[in-house]
C-alpha cells in the first residue's frame, strides 16, 4: 500500500485509512476520553502520517507506526497540560448503548447508569491498561496486535489486559 | 454479583469517525500525492543533471588544475611567504551577520532590508517578517521567529553578547568561549555554551533548554535549567521549572532535513544534535539503512518511523533513549 501510494496511488491511502482509523480513534477516546480533543489528535496523526507516508519502508508496520504516534501526541498533550492519566475529568469514552434505539425507557436509563459508571472506572485505570482493554475490546485487536502496535511483549499485552478488567470489575458498584 | 466485564464493555459503543473526516483524509492525501509526483520528478531530473553535471567538472576541474600547477612547476621557490588572511572576515565594527536571504532591521531609525552576508551592528533591532537565521561574531547561531523584536545590545562587563528580545521567540545555538552569553526578556537569562529557546509573550518569558546548562533570573531569584528541561518567569517574579517539553516547544525553529537511504546512526545523530535526546543503539543497529523526511513532527514521531522501519524497539528513559532489536 505504502509503494503503491509512492507510486501515485491515492486509493491505496484511503484503504490504509479504512483498515486502521478505527483503531487510532478508539486508542485517542481511550487516553483523552474528550470527542474534541481526540479529533483534533487524531487529525495530526493522519496528517502526519500522509506526510512521511511515501519515506516510510514497505514493510512498515502501518497500524503500529499510527498509533505510535497517536501515544507519543498523548503523551506531550498530557504532559503539557500537566494531567496525570488518573486524573481525567469528564471522561467519557464509550457513548451509547449499541442496543440503544431498542431499550425501554426505564432500561435506557439504567444503560445510561452503567455507561457513566463504566467511563468513571475505565478514566481510574492506568493508561496502561486502559489502552490495552480497549484496543481489544473495542477496536478488535488479538493481543498479538495490540503487543506489536504498542511495542511490548504479547504476554504484558495478555496480562495488563486482565489486571486492567480485574480493576474495572473491582471499581464498579457491584449490585450493577 | 461480579460482572461479565467484557460483555459490559462491549455493550457501549467508541463511534467511528464521521464520514466527512475520511473526506479530509483523501483531500491531504490527493494534495501530498501531487508534491510526491513533483519531488520525484525532481529527483529523477537532478540524478541526471548530476551526472551530466559530474563529468563536465570532472573535465573542468582537469584543466583548472593544469593551469594552477603550470606557473607553480615552473617559478624558482620563495622562502618566507605567508597565506593572506581571509577576505571575507568580518569588519571590526560588524558584531554577526545575516544567514537568511533577507532580513528587516531598525538602524539609526530607518528601516532597512538587509541580504544574506550583511553586517549587523550594535544596537541593531530586528525585525524579521519570516523565520531569520543570524550567526554572531563569536560564533553564536541564532534563529528568530517571524514577527519578533530583537536587539542586539551592547554587551555588559564579563559578557561576550548581549540580546534584547522585546517580542516573539528565538532559538540559540550557543558556541562555547568565554564570558556569559545573555538574553533580556522579561527575565535574564544566561549561559555559557548550550542550545536553547527563549519566548517572550505578553511579560512571561519562556525557556526550554536541549543541550547545556541555562540560567534563569527574575524577581530577584535564579534557576538553572539543564537538558530536557523548560522554565518560565513573568516579569519581576520568581522562575519556575515548567512540564513543557523542550523537543515539542522548539518545533518551530526545526530545519526541514530530508534523509534518503542513509544509516540509522546519521538520522539519530541529526536529531541528538537538534533535541535533547540522547541515543543508545548498537553500532550494528546504526549501520541498517533508511529513508525519513524531518519537518514540524514531533521528533518521537520520526524516531518512532526509524525504529519501526527495521522492527527494532525503544526505550525512554528521560532524554536517554535505547534501540534494540
Amino acid at each position: 500500500m505504502l509503494a503503491a501510494f509512492r507510486f501515485g496511488d491515492a486509493e491505496a491511502m484511503g484503504a490504509l485509512y479504512d483498515r486502521h482509523a478505527r483503531a487510532v480513534r478508539v486508542y485517542l477516546l481511550g487516553m483523552l476520553g474528550d470527542r474534541e480533543e481526540a479529533e483534533d489528535v487524531f487529525q495530526h496523526v493522519m496528517v502526519g502520517f500522509i506526510k512521511q507516508a511515501a519515506s516510510l519502508r514497505d514493510n512498515t508496520a502501518v497500524r503500529a507506526y499510527l498509533l505510535a504516534s497517536a501515544r507519543n501526541r498523548v503523551s506531550n498533550l498530557l504532559r503539557n497540560k500537566n494531567r496525570r492519566d488518573n486524573s481525567l475529568h469528564d471522561y467519557e469514552a464509550l457513548s451509547r448503548h449499541r442496543d440503544g434505539q431498542e431499550l425501554d425507557p426505564a432500561s435506557s436509563a439504567e444503560a445510561e447508569e452503567i455507561r457513566r459508571q463504566l467511563n468513571a472506572a475505565l478514566a481510574q485505570l492506568p493508561g496502561e491498561e486502559r489502552e490495552v482493554v480497549l484496543l481489544h475490546t473495542h477496536a478488535g485487536l488479538s493481543f498479538g496486535e495490540v503487543a506489536e502496535a504498542l511495542g511490548v511483549p504479547k504476554s504484558t499485552a495478555a496480562s495488563r489486559y486482565q489486571v486492567g478488567l480485574a480493576k474495572l470489575r473491582e471499581l464498579l458498584p457491584h449490585e450493577t | 454479583m461480579k460482572h461479565d466485564i467484557e460483555k459490559l464493555l462491549q455493550s457501549f459503543d467508541i463511534p467511528d469517525a464521521p464520514p466527512e473526516n475520511r473526506r479530509a483524509f483523501m483531500a491531504v492525501v490527493r494534495a501530498q500525492t501531487k508534491v510526491n509526483a513533483q519531488v520525484n520528478a525532481n529527483r529523477t531530473s537532478a540524478r541526471r543533471a548530476g551526472r551530466r553535471l559530474f563529468v563536465a567538472a570532472s573535465a573542468a576541474a582537469v584543466v583548472i588544475l593544469g593551469i594552477m600547477l603550470w606557473p607553480r612547476a615552473h617559478e624558482p621557490r620563495r622562502e618566507g611567504t605567508t597565506q593572506k588572511t581571509s577576505p571575507t572576515e568580518p569588519a571590526v565594527a560588524a558584531v554577526g551577520t545575516i544567514e537568511s536571504e533577507v532580513l528587516t532591521i531598525q538602524r539609526d531609525g530607518q528601516t532597512l532590508e538587509l541580504k544574506k552576508g550583511d553586517a549587523l551592528r550594535l544596537e541593531d533591532e530586528l525585525h524579521p517578517a519570516r523565520r531569520s537565521d543570524v550567526r554572531l561574531r563569536d560564533g553564536s547561531f541564532v534563529r528568530i521567529d517571524g514577527g519578533s523584536e530583537l536587539i542586539l545590545r551592547r554587551p555588559a562587563a564579563g559578557e561576550r553578547a548581549r540580546l534584547r528580545l522585546s517580542a516573539g521567540r528565538i532559538f540559540l545555538r550557543v558556541s562555547e568561549a568565554s564570558g556569559t552569553f545573555a538574553v533580556l526578556a522579561g527575565a535574564r537569562v544566561s549561559v555559557v555554551g548550550t542550545a536553547f529557546a527563549v519566548a517572550e509573550h505578553e511579560g512571561v518569558t519562556e525557556v526550554n533548554v536541549i543541550d547545556g546548562k541555562v540560567k534563569l533570573e527574575s524577581g530577584g531569584k535564579e534557576i538553572e535549567l539543564e537538558r530536557g528541561q523548560s522554565g518560565a518567569a513573568a516579569e519581576g517574579a520568581a522562575p519556575e521549572t515548567t512540564s513543557t517539553d523542550p523537543n515539542t516547544a522548539l518545533l518551530w525553529a526545526r530545519d526541514t532535513v530530508r534523509f534518503d537511504d542513509r544509516p540509522i546512526g546519521e538520522v539519530l545523530d541529526w536529531i541528538s544534535q537538534n533535541s535533547s535526546y540522547r541515543f543508545n543503539a548498537p553500532p550494528a543497529m546504526r549501520q541498517l539503512h533508511v529513508s525519513v523526511a524531518i519537518s514540524d513532527e514531533p521528533l518521537m514521531d520520526i524516531i518512532d518511523a526509524v525504529v519501526l522501519t527495521h522492527g527494532l524497539t525503544r526505550r525512554v528513559e528521560g532524554n536517554d533513549i535505547m534501540i534494540s532489536k
